[in-house]
């Protein structure tokens, strides 16, 4: 309860009542939008974006009412929020008592479902090898997906189905990334696997040792697997095994695929008004695409949109003001279309 | 003629039928309509699964909950049969549509009422050959399908459109009220109907009350050092439920969890699969975790609060024994707990001013509007303040008296003669469902012996007398030993260790070496 109250209040705060309680929902749980990208960049709180994937609309109501209550948020109007002064002692207090995990990046690991499918895969592969080294053909499967099935037999086929050898390697791979982690980190993990011994553990029965919060036990374990990904990638012959675990599997992929389309349109030098007739869609919807490139493509050209000026006196006057409400921004540069403001504050990070 | 036991044998392992399979298998493969009703573990899911391998067609099973058909998927499963499937609604879209596309005339498909009444659904089921129609579970029809869970009552429309294959009905505890209420809604034709005493010998009956529910947790503790685990322990909210798991680990009992219907699908996987892996021996829960779950050790069934009725009593106590052992059903309850459910009933109905307010909104509604559109229906069902399951109920009966179909509410009829007719019908179920808990409360009240009075509740008379019968007729709790269960301390030793016993236990040395040479 107290992680889901410091998670609230730290979003609240990076925030600070320039975007309405519906944009930080969507942060939260790592909505899939243009708008949502460019804020977590905007209020950089990226790392954040998507900790509470599973959140409902119905208990993120209840949770504002609770903070609310406690006097440590005030409502501006019915929909942005004001972290109080109660609040930011709060804040603060809480701040020391929990902190993101090294290595976790909600916005490259959570928000595509990276870290989700790693471990789909993970877990699988270990509960199979398991269960069939022990000549137990029939078990009941963790992962349901399809996908991750048909991924986990492509392994083992790959692999001749020699599941003794396979699980040596993965054996050593896993023991090598886990032997850097804290112990407690180690102890985590492997609780979590589903074998003929023992059934993995929920997240509430391994609160103990993450101050008996389970949400917090849930962003450390995501954090092993969000530092799985560095350390195989930054050390691919270290990792035979657990490289191969990782094929296919983009962080840094579009957030949409649309915007994927219109970036292959662009590239072949079609126009924007070419791939909105093209593809039937919005001009604002195109727009949101643009953005999406802008902060993803390392060369996304600003040039066909907007002046090296431009860019200039949008973040001088977003500084100036200290704001990054579209509204304010505009009326100092009334010249500019809202769209040029957003592109431009992509600059910002 | 096919020898059926000796394919009991091969196909199954096991060495005889038990009372009652024979006969139900018997008349299912004649393609009759089949209504079985036999005590809880008496083993009604080989009725179904032994028919299904030998008849022509796909089999679909409806089955109420997500514990249960889990459950009897993994059982299938473990079986060796490879064809069994499951839709639910926790299930993403592209699970859905991929578990459809897969399916064949040798499935066997477990589904929710709600899933399999989706036009979707059907049209896909419905180009395949179907062999085989059964309702697990069947008295839900008339428990849950009136109120809560309507698309139970459109199951024969569903039945109809993929042609009629033959039905068959499961389960262990009908009146012959709820007999009858199952064939009607069910349109079964001429079934035959198989019946068996509801009687479970090897459960005994405790039934204790306290004086408020300070003493009742009291005589909880008194009562959980003598009764023996694994054992379920029944709350009658999801808080309770947790709470309940909280104190008992407070007070020492490590290996207890909680389950609900609340929890996320992962959690809820995790639980029951440590439950029936006796990792856990105590599980806390609501009626989500009951109904149908074969495990086949639990020796305790511990009740917290009044059921609702005797039917539910009977199916929650039905978890124990299953392995033949003897085992005990316990039920605490004060006073004061008739409050929940008739909270619960209470809720489940609108009252005569609600129904009102809900006419008089309706007729204001443009009648030209097309509800096809699901924006318009929730726009409708926000108007009216209303929420999901009565919003459901509300427009199934709606439609049942003619006053909706798949386009239009007919504003015509929605008049002072459906008010009259719906409020009646809500006035008799509900009464009917005090009545239901009225029965089961002066079950508890009398002094006579409970097995009779339930064995009654069913229509049956109790021949002969057991020795070890219930709290009525002598048995306490202190006729039961005191548990010696040492602390079972956490086994888990360290993560390397573990690790290596997970993946690579037959090589204990030859990999340590390979380690420290990579290090
Ligand atoms: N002929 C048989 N011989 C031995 N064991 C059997 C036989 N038939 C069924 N069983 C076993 O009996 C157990 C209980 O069966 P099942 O789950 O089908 O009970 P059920 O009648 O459906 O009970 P419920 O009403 O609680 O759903 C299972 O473990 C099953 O394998
Ligand atoms: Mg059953
Ligand atoms: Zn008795």
């Amino acid at each position: 309860m107290n992680c889901f109250n410091w998670l609230m209040l730290q979003l609240i705060n990076y925030i600070n009542e320039q975007r309405t309680i519906g944009g930080i929902y969507h942060l939260l749980k790592g909505k899939r939008s243009a708008q949502t990208i460019q804020d977590a960049y905007l209020f950089k709180c990226s790392e954040y974006v998507g900790s509470l994937k599973a959140l409902t609309r119905q208990d993120y109501t209840e949770g504002l009412k609770k903070l609310e209550d406690m006097g440590w948020i005030c409502f501006q109007g019915s929909e942005t929020i004001k972290i109080t002064e109660s609040g930011e002692r709060k804040r603060r207090e809480l701040s020391r008592q929990f902190q993101l995990p090294e290595g976790y990046d909600g916005a490259k690991y959570e928000w595509n479902g990276s870290a989700g499918l790693l471990w789909e895969r993970l877990s699988l592969t270990v509960q199979s090898l398991s269960f069939l080294n022990r000549g137990q053909t029939s078990f009941l499967p963790v992962s349901y997906h399809q996908e991750t099935q048909m991924w986990v037999k492509q392994l083992f086929k790959y692999h001749s189905n020699n599941y003794r050898v396979l699980a040596e390697r993965l054996h050593l791979d896993l023991y090598n990334f886990l032997t850097d982690l804290p112990e407690r980190e180690g102890n985590l993990f492997v609780n979590r696997l589903t074998s003929p011994m023992r059934t993995g553990k929920t997240f509430k029965q391994l609160s103990e040792a993450y101050q008996n919060d389970p949400l917090y036990a849930r962003i450390h374990f995501q954090a092993i697997l969000h530092r799985c990904f560095v350390s195989v990638k930054g050390n691919q012959g270290s990792y035979p095994m657990l490289s191969q675990f990782l094929f296919g599997i983009n962080e840094h992929q579009f957030v949409t695929k649309s915007a994927k389309e219109t970036s292959r349109l662009l590239k072949q030098g079609r126009t924007i008004e070419e791939v909105k007739m093209l593809r039937g869609l919005k001009h604002s919807t195109i727009e949101d695409h643009l953005i999406e490139l802008a902060l993803y493509e390392p060369n996304f050209s600003y040039k066909p949109y907007l002046t090296y000026q431009h860019i200039k006196d949008v973040l001088s006057v977003a500084s100036k003001l200290k704001t990054k409400k579209l509204r304010l921004i505009k009326e100092q540069l009334p010249q500019l279309s809202y769209f040029q403001i957003r592109l431009a504050l992509t600059k910002q990070r | 003629m096919i020898n059926l036991t000796e394919l009991l044998k091969s196909k199954f392992g096991h060495d005889q039928f038990r009372p009652g399979q024979e006969e139900i298998i018997q008349s299912v493969l004649s393609k009759r309509d089949v209504l079985a009703i036999l005590p809880t573990g008496a083993g009604k899911t080989l009725c179904y699964h032994f028919p299904a391998k030998l008849m022509e067609g796909m089999t679909i099973v409806v089955s109420p909950l997500l514990s249960l058909m889990e459950d009897q998927v993994h059982q299938l499963r473990a079986a060796g049969d490879k064809n069994v499937v499951q839709l639910n609604g926790l299930l993403t879209f592209e699970e859905k549509k991929r578990i459809l596309r897969s399916l064949n005339k040798n499935s066997i498909l477990f589904i929710s009422p709600e899933m399999l009444t989706n036009d979707l659904v059907i049209r896909r089921v419905s180009g395949i050959q179907i062999g085989l129609f059964v309702v697990d579970e069947a008295h839900c029809i008339s428990q849950w399908g009136h109120e809560f869970r309507t698309d139970y009552l459109r199951l024969h429309e569903v039945k109809e459109r993929i042609g009629n294959p033959p039905c068959l009905a499961l389960t262990a505890t009908a009146t012959s009220q709820v007999e009858e209420d199952i064939i009607k809604k069910l349109a079964m034709e001429q079934p035959v109907i198989h019946r068996f005493s509801v009687n479970r010998k090897q459960i005994k009956l405790i039934t204790v009350e306290a004086f408020d529910k300070t003493e009742k947790l009291d005589l909880f503790f008194e009562h959980l050092k003598r009764l023996v685990k694994p054992a379920i322990i029944y709350t009658s909210t999801r808080k309770e439920a947790v709470a309940m798991a909280e104190t008992m680990k407070e007070k020492g009992y490590v290996d207890v969890a909680f389950y609900h219907g609340g929890m996320t699908k992962e959690d809820r996987l995790l639980i029951q699969h440590q439950f029936l892996n006796n990792e856990i021996n105590y599980i806390c829960s609501t009626n989500a975790f009951g109904m149908g779950i074969n495990k086949p050790n639990v020796r305790s069934v511990i009740h917290l609060h009044i059921p609702p009725s005797i039917e539910q009593y009977v199916q929650e106590i039905g978890r124990a024994g299953r392995d033949g052992q003897e085992s005990t059903a316990l039920l605490l309850y004060t006073k004061e707990d008739r409050a929940v459910p008739m909270a619960f009933i209470d809720q489940e109905f609108p009252t005569e001013r609600e129904l009102k307010t809900w006419f008089s909104v309706l007729k204001g509604w443009n009648p030209t509007t097309p509800l096809v559109d699901s924006s318009v229906m929730e726009e409708l069902q926000r108007v009216l303040f209303i929420d999901e399951t009565r919003w459901k109920m509300l427009l199934y009966y709606f439609r049942k008296f003619g006053a909706l179909d798949d386009k239009h509410i007919h504003m015509e009829r929605v008049n002072d003669q459906l008010f009259k007719k719906l409020y009646q019908h809500f006035l008799s179920r509900r009464k009917h469902k005090e009545n239901n808990f009225y029965q089961i409360e002066s079950l508890l009240n009398g002094k006579e012996c409970i097995r009779k009075g339930v064995l009654q509740y069913f229509g049956e008379e109790m021949t002969g007398t057991l020795k070890k019968c219930c709290s009525n007729c002598g048995l306490t709790i202190e006729n039961y030993p005191l548990n010696d269960y040492s602390q079972d301390e956490n086994t888990f030793a360290s993560w390397q260790e573990e690790l290596e016993n997970i993946l690579v236990p037959y090589n204990r040395r030859g990999l340590l070496n390979e380690t420290s040479r990579h290090n």
